[in-house]
């Protein structure tokens, strides 16, 4: 799933860390915000924006932490508006429910794991491609060399 | 294009295979969901009660 791989060039110091703070902020709004979805999205967004016209290898990871935090809100929004459902309305607790909240656990675990992983490896200035994310990542971030 | 679209849907096959799987197990057994339930609604019945009690005359000679 995730991929040592080649960049066009080895960056500094200074852009590594920055491209690993893009994974960690993503890492902290999980922590802060835990019950809402969205909020991820918006920390790695302002992240993003942030740094828009950074260096590539910084905008690089900044899309790539940005894109992995799309799939995540979209299975995480069904869980979060279904758990309000069950607590506010006369829905109960199903196992079809239960299912789906063992499993949305579980992919953002692993979120969470892959997410550690790739933020130590580039604040070592190593190249982390996800599988999936890193094509979408090819196709928008451009070098501007 | 195609293959990010063929490792999209691969990964979205892989969420509902994990979901499918997970179906397969009786989690409201697993917890004891009813169990947890019936306790509950056994624990606030006697509240209420307990409140109607505190506010109000009991009738037992009915």
């Amino acid at each position: 799933m995730i991929i040592k791989t080649y960049f066009p060039y080895s960056p500094g110091e200074h852009e590594a860390e920055k491209a690993s703070n893009s994974y960690l902020m993503s890492l902290i709004a999980v922590i802060a915000g835990l019950p809402l979805p969205i909020v991820n999205l918006i920390a790695t967004l302002i992240f993003y924006l942030g740094n828009r016209n950074g260096t590539y290898f910084v905008r690089w990871h900044c899309t790539q932490a940005l894109l992995s935090q799309f799939s995540l809100l979209l299975i995480n929004t069904i869980g979060f508006w279904w758990t309000i459902g069950i607590i506010f309305s006369n829905k109960t607790i199903t196992n079809e429910y239960l299912a789906y909240i063992i499993t949305i656990l579980l992919f953002n675990v692993l979120e969470f794991i892959a997410t550690i992983y790739t933020a130590i490896n580039t604040r070592n200035g190593i190249h982390i491609s996800w599988w999936f994310y890193g094509d979408i990542t090819n196709i928008l971030c451009k070098s501007r060399l | 294009m195609t293959r990010i679209l063929s490792q999209g849907l691969s990964l979205a096959g892989i969420f509902f295979i994990t979901l499918l799987l997970m179906n397969q197990l009786d989690w409201m057994k697993l917890f004891k969901v009813k169990q947890a339930t019936l306790k509950t609604e056994e624990k606030l019945g006697e509240l209420f009660w307990e409140i109607f009690k505190d506010n109000g005359d009991e009738v037992s000679d009915t």
